[in-house]
C-alpha cells in the first residue's frame, strides 16, 4: 500500500488535478457558507464540469468539497445562527453565543481546527482502513440502522434546552413531520392532501434553515426594531478582540477531538447514519461526559470542537463503504457513487488492486489535502469570517434571507421548498419566543425517516428467522448498539456516583 | 502560535508536493497512460462493432439516421434556435441522470445548440412529468425523460396516477436493461435455478425491491415466481439499486432480483451466479446465462427501458424531427463509449414501436397481479 500511496502522490504534479483540489476546497466554503446549499447540492453542480475531466481530478474535486462544504456551512452557523447543512447544526447554539460574545474569530478558529482535525482523522481512516472495514459495514443492516436512530433520539434529551418537557414536545412534532409523504413500505401516501410535492415528505433542509436561520433573522429583526442592539455581537467595540487561540485551549480541546473524530468516523462509516447524525450523537457524548455540562449550549469551545471534528471525520468514514463496496449512505455519497461510475471507477475490490490502486489513494490522498488547505484558508480568513458580527443588522439581515431563498430554491429547483422554509421560520420564532428549542425538532425530522422505514423492513427481514427476538439474537452488532444505548442512558447516573464517591 | 500553526500546515502540503516531483513521477506516469491506451482501443472496438449493428438496424428504420455526413441538423422552420432542456426526473449523479447527461453531449453536436440537462426530482418522477404534461411546453424546446415507472403509474392501487402513454408523444429509447435473478457465489443453499425453486418452496427467502406491487419489475417478478412455482419469496421495500445491491452483499437477502448493469461487474469478478435472464433471447454481455425458458420452461419478460418523450402539445413535425436528432446522436461513438462505460446496453427503438416497447409490460403485469 506505501507503494501504491508513493505512486499516487504523482497525481498532485498534475495541474488538472491541483486546480480540481483549489476549485473543490474554494467552491465547497462558498457552497457551505449559503444556507440550503450543501455539498450534495455543489457536487451535483460539479458533475457536468467534471464529464471532460479526468477521473482522478474529477473526485478530488468531488470528495473535496464534500469534506469543505461541511465545514463552510459551520462558518456561518457559528457567525449568523446560519447552518449551511443539518451537519453543522449542532455548532450552532454554543457557536453563536460566542461570537455574540465577541469572541467570533476564536470559535471560528476552533471550528476550523476541530473540521481539519477530524478530516484529517476521516482521511487517514479511509486511506489505512478502507479495504478492511468495508466488510465490516456490511454487518450493518436494517436494523442496526433503526437501532443507531434510536440512539439519535436519546441525544434528543441533552438538547431539550431548560423546558424538558417543551424539548421532547419540539422532538415528537419533528417525528410527526417526518412522517408526511409516502409511505416508504406499502406505498401509500400519507398527509399530502393529494400534493405531488409532498410525496416525498418534507426534506430537513428547508426545516432547518427555516428555523434556525430565518427564526434567528426575526429575532434581529425585533431587536433592532426594540432598540436592543443593532449588530450580532452584544457589544460592538468589544468585537474582535481576544486571539484566534487562546493557550490553554489546545489542551482543552485535543481530547474531546481525538474522541469526536474517532466517534465521527464510525458513525459517518454506518450507511444510514451520515454526517449530522455524527455532530449530534458526538456532541451529546461530550456533553454527557463533561465536568461542565452546564457550559452546553452557552458558548462552550469544547461542544464545537465535538460537533466540528465528528461531521468532517464522518465524511471520510462514509466514504469507506462508499469505495469498498459501493454503498453511498447518504444523498452526497449517492452522489459521489454516481460520479465514480461515470469516470469508470466501479466501486468494489477492484478499486484498490493494481492500477486503479493508485487512482484510488489518490483521491484518498486529495481529499487529506483538501482538508489541509481548508485549514490553512479557514485560520487565515478567520478575522476577516469575524468581521460579519460588526456588519449591522439592517445589512445583514436582507443577505441571509435572500441566501436562504436562492439556497433552498437550488435544492431541488422547487418554489414550495422555500415557501416551507419560511412556514418554519415563522414557526421557529414562536418557538423560541415560548422557550421551545429548535434542534429537537430538526433532529426528530431528520431521524424520523431512518426510524420507521428501517424498523419496518427489519419486522420484515426478521420473518424467516422467527421473529424480532430471534433475528435480533443473531446480530451481534444490534446487541452491541443495545449495550450503547443503555451505557449512554446511564451516565449521568455513573457520574454522578463517581463524584459521590471521589468525595467522601 | 497561529503562526506556527500555518507554517506547518503549510509547510505538510509543500512537503507533499514536493515529493510529487520525486523519482515515482517517470514509473507512475507511464503505467496509467500505457492501460489507458488498451482500455481505448478495447472500447473502441467494441463501440465500432456496435455502431455497425446499430447502422444496420437504423438504416432499415430512418433515413434521416444514416445522413452521417452531415454537420448539423436543422429543422422545421429553422428549429431549434435556441436551447434545449432535458427535463431528468431523477437526481443529479444517478444512472438515468448520467444516461440524460451523455445524450445530452451528443445532442447538442447534432443540433448546434445547447442541451441542458435539469434535475427536476420527486414523487418517483412523477413531479417531472405532471409538471411536462400540464404545463406550457409546446414549443419543442424542452424534452422530458421517461421510463418504466412512468407507463405503469397508472396501474398503481395505493396511488393511481392521472396520466400514461396516450397523454405524451414519445420520440427514441435510450437504454435497456433486462432483469436477472443472481445469487451470491458463495451460497450453499442453491446455485442454479431449479435448485433455487426447490429450497424457496420449503424456505421463506427475502428479495429487496423498490415497491411491493404492480409498479415494480422485481416485485413482479416474485409474484410470478410464486404463482408459478409455489416459491414463498417475500420482498422487503427498499430505497434505492444500491440498497438492494448492498443488502444482498450483506447476506440480508437471499436472491437479487437485479438488471444486467446492477451485476455486471459482480457477475465478472465471479462475486455473483447469474442464474437465469428474463429475456427472449441470451443477452451479449452475458452469454453463458441461460434465459429462463431455457432453465425452467416457463418464458417471463422484464427489463427497464428509458428514452425521451415531448409532452402531446408539441407539434408532431417538431416530434418527428428530435426523434431524428436523438437517433444520430446515439451513433456517437463517445456517447456510445460513455454509455458502455456504465454498463448499459444501447437500444433505439423510436416513434410507435417505442410505445409498444414501453407498454409491453403493462399487460403481462395485469394478468399476474389480477390473480
Amino acid at each position: 500500500m506505501m507503494g501504491q500511496l508513493g505512486a499516487a502522490l504523482a497525481y498532485f504534479a498534475s495541474l488538472e488535478v491541483l486546480i480540481g483540489l483549489a476549485i473543490g476546497v474554494i467552491g465547497g466554503m462558498i457552497i457551505g457558507i449559503i444556507p440550503g446549499l450543501g455539498p450534495s447540492v455543489g457536487i451535483a453542480l460539479l458533475i457536468p464540469i467534471s464529464f471532460s475531466m479526468s477521473p482522478t481530478a474529477a473526485l478530488v474535486m468531488m470528495t473535496a468539497m464534500y469534506t469543505t462544504g461541511v465545514y463552510g456551512g459551520s462558518i456561518t452557523a457559528v457567525l449568523c445562527h446560519t447552518p449551511g447543512t443539518a451537519a453543522s447544526a449542532a455548532t450552532t447554539m454554543d457557536g453563536y453565543e460566542l461570537t455574540k460574545q465577541g469572541r467570533g474569530m476564536e470559535a471560528i478558529t476552533v471550528v476550523t481546527v476541530a473540521s481539519v482535525f477530524g478530516g484529517i482523522v476521516g482521511a487517514v481512516c479511509l486511506i489505512l482502513f478502507a479495504p478492511m472495514l468495508g466488510k465490516i459495514s456490511l454487518m450493518f443492516s436494517c436494523l442496526e440502522y433503526f437501532l443507531v436512530a434510536c440512539f439519535g433520539i436519546l441525544v434528543v434529551s441533552g438538547l431539550t434546552g431548560e423546558n424538558r418537557a417543551k424539548g421532547i414536545f419540539s422532538a415528537l412534532l419533528g417525528l410527526l413531520i417526518g412522517c408526511v409523504g409516502m409511505d416508504k413500505i406499502s406505498g401509500v401516501p400519507r398527509f399530502t392532501f393529494g400534493q405531488l410535492w409532498l410525496e416525498d415528505g418534507l426534506d430537513s433542509t428547508p426545516i432547518l434553515i427555516g428555523l434556525f436561520s430565518i427564526s434567528q433573522v426575526l429575532i434581529l429583526v425585533d431587536n433592532l426594531l426594540s432598540g436592543r442592539g443593532s449588530t450580532i455581537v452584544d457589544d460592538p467595540a468589544a468585537g474582535l478582540q481576544g486571539k484566534r487561540w487562546e493557550k490553554g485551549n489546545t489542551g482543552l480541546l485535543a481530547p474531546t477531538m481525538v474522541r469526536s473524530s474517532i466517534v465521527g468516523a464510525f458513525i459517518g462509516f454506518i450507511p444510514a447514519a451520515g454526517c449530522s447524525i455524527a455532530a449530534w450523537i458526538s456532541y451529546s457524548i461530550a456533553k454527557r461526559t463533561s465536568r461542565h455540562p452546564e457550559e452546553y449550549g452557552h458558548g462552550s469551545l469544547v461542544g464545537i470542537a465535538a460537533s466540528e471534528a465528528a461531521n468532517n471525520a464522518a465524511c471520510g468514514g462514509a466514504m469507506i463503504p462508499l469505495f469498498t463496496l459501493g454503498i453511498p449512505g447518504s444523498p452526497v455519497t449517492a452522489i459521489l457513487y454516481g460520479a465514480l461510475l461515470m469516470h469508470g471507477l466501479q466501486p468494489g475490490s477492484g478499486l484498490f488492486t493494481g492500477e486503479k490502486a493508485v487512482m484510488t489513494y489518490a483521491i484518498f490522498l486529495g481529499f487529506l489535502f483538501a482538508n489541509v488547505l481548508m485549514g490553512i484558508i479557514g485560520v487565515t480568513m478567520a478575522k476577516q469570517m469575524a468581521r460579519i458580527c460588526l456588519v449591522p443588522n439592517s445589512v445583514l439581515v436582507p443577505i441571509i434571507v435572500a441566501l436562504a431563498c436562492i439556497g433552498t430554491y437550488a435544492l431541488s429547483n422547487s418554489m414550495e421548498e422555500v415557501v416551507i422554509m419560511l412556514v418554519f421560520g415563522v414557526l421557529g420564532y414562536l418557538m423560541k419566543v415560548l422557550g421551545f428549542e429548535p434542534a429537537p425538532l430538526v433532529l426528530g425530522v431528520v431521524l424520523a425517516d431512518i426510524l420507521e422505514a428501517n424498523f419496518r423492513r427489519a419486522l420484515i427481514m426478521a420473518i424467516p428467522k422467527g421473529g424480532l427476538w430471534n433475528y435480533f439474537l443473531t446480530r451481534p452488532v444490534s446487541m452491541i448498539i443495545v449495550a450503547i444505548i443503555v451505557i449512554f442512558a446511564l451516565v449521568p447516573v455513573l457520574k454522578r456516583f463517581f463524584i459521590k464517591t471521589e468525595e467522601s | 502560535m497561529r503562526k506556527i500553526m500555518s507554517l506547518a500546515l503549510a509547510g505538510m502540503l509543500a512537503a507533499s508536493l514536493a515529493a510529487c516531483g520525486g523519482s515515482n513521477t517517470a514509473a507512475t506516469t507511464a503505467a496509467p497512460a500505457e492501460t489507458k491506451a488498451a482500455e481505448t482501443t478495447a472500447a473502441e472496438t467494441k463501440a465500432a462493432e456496435e455502431t455497425k449493428e446499430e447502422e444496420a438496424a437504423a438504416a432499415e428504420t430512418t433515413a434521416a439516421a444514416s445522413e452521417a455526413a452531415a454537420e448539423t441538423l436543422t429543422g422545421p422552420d429553422g428549429f431549434p434556435k435556441d436551447t434545449i432542456t432535458l427535463v431528468c426526473p431523477f437526481s443529479a449523479g444517478g444512472g438515468t441522470d448520467i444516461g440524460a447527461r451523455l445524450l445530452a453531449t451528443s445532442l447538442q453536436k447534432v443540433l448546434g445548440v445547447n442541451v441542458v440537462v435539469e434535475n427536476t426530482t420527486g414523487a418517483g418522477g412523477w413531479n417531472a412529468w405532471t409538471d411536462l404534461i400540464q404545463g406550457d411546453y409546446g414549443d419543442g424546446y424542452t424534452i422530458g425523460l421517461i421510463n418504466h415507472n412512468y407507463a405503469m403509474g397508472e396501474l398503481d392501487p395505493e396511488n393511481p396516477r392521472e396520466y400514461n402513454l396516450d397523454d405524451v408523444q414519445v420520440l427514441a429509447n435510450q437504454a435497456l436493461d433486462y432483469n436477472v435473478i443472481a445469487f451470491r457465489a458463495n451460497d450453499e443453499r442453491f446455485n442454479d435455478i431449479q435448485s433455487f425453486i426447490d429450497y424457496a418452496k420449503e424456505n421463506q427467502v427475502l428479495i429487496s425491491a423498490q415497491a411491493t406491487g404492480i409498479t415494480d419489475g422485481d416485485a413482479t417478478t416474485a409474484e410470478w415466481f410464486n404463482q408459478t412455482f409455489g416459491t414463498q419469496i417475500m420482498i422487503v421495500p427498499v430505497d434505492g439499486a444500491s440498497d438492494s445491491r448492498s443488502m444482498f452483499l450483506a447476506g440480508d437477502t437471499d436472491v437479487f432480483f437485479a438488471s444486467i448493469s446492477d451485476v455486471q461487474e459482480a457477475y465478472n469478478n465471479g462475486e455473483m451466479i447469474v442464474a437465469a435472464l428474463f429475456a427472449d433471447s441470451r443477452s451479449d454481455f452475458m452469454p453463458d446465462v441461460p434465459t429462463i425458458e431455457e432453465a425452467t420452461g416457463e418464458s417471463y419478460y422484464g427489463f427497464a427501458a428509458r428514452g425521451y418523450f415531448y409532452p402531446a402539445s408539441v407539434d408532431p413535425k417538431i416530434a418527428e424531427f428530435m426523434t431524428q436528432a436523438i437517433l444520430k446522436a446515439e451513433e456517437d461513438p463517445e456517447y456510445i463509449k460513455g454509455m458502455e462505460e456504465f454498463g448499459l446496453q444501447l437500444d433505439n427503438t423510436s416513434g410507435e414501436a417505442y410505445k409498444e416497447l414501453l407498454s409491453k409490460q403493462k399487460d403481462q403485469r395485469i394478468a399476474i397481479w389480477k390473480k
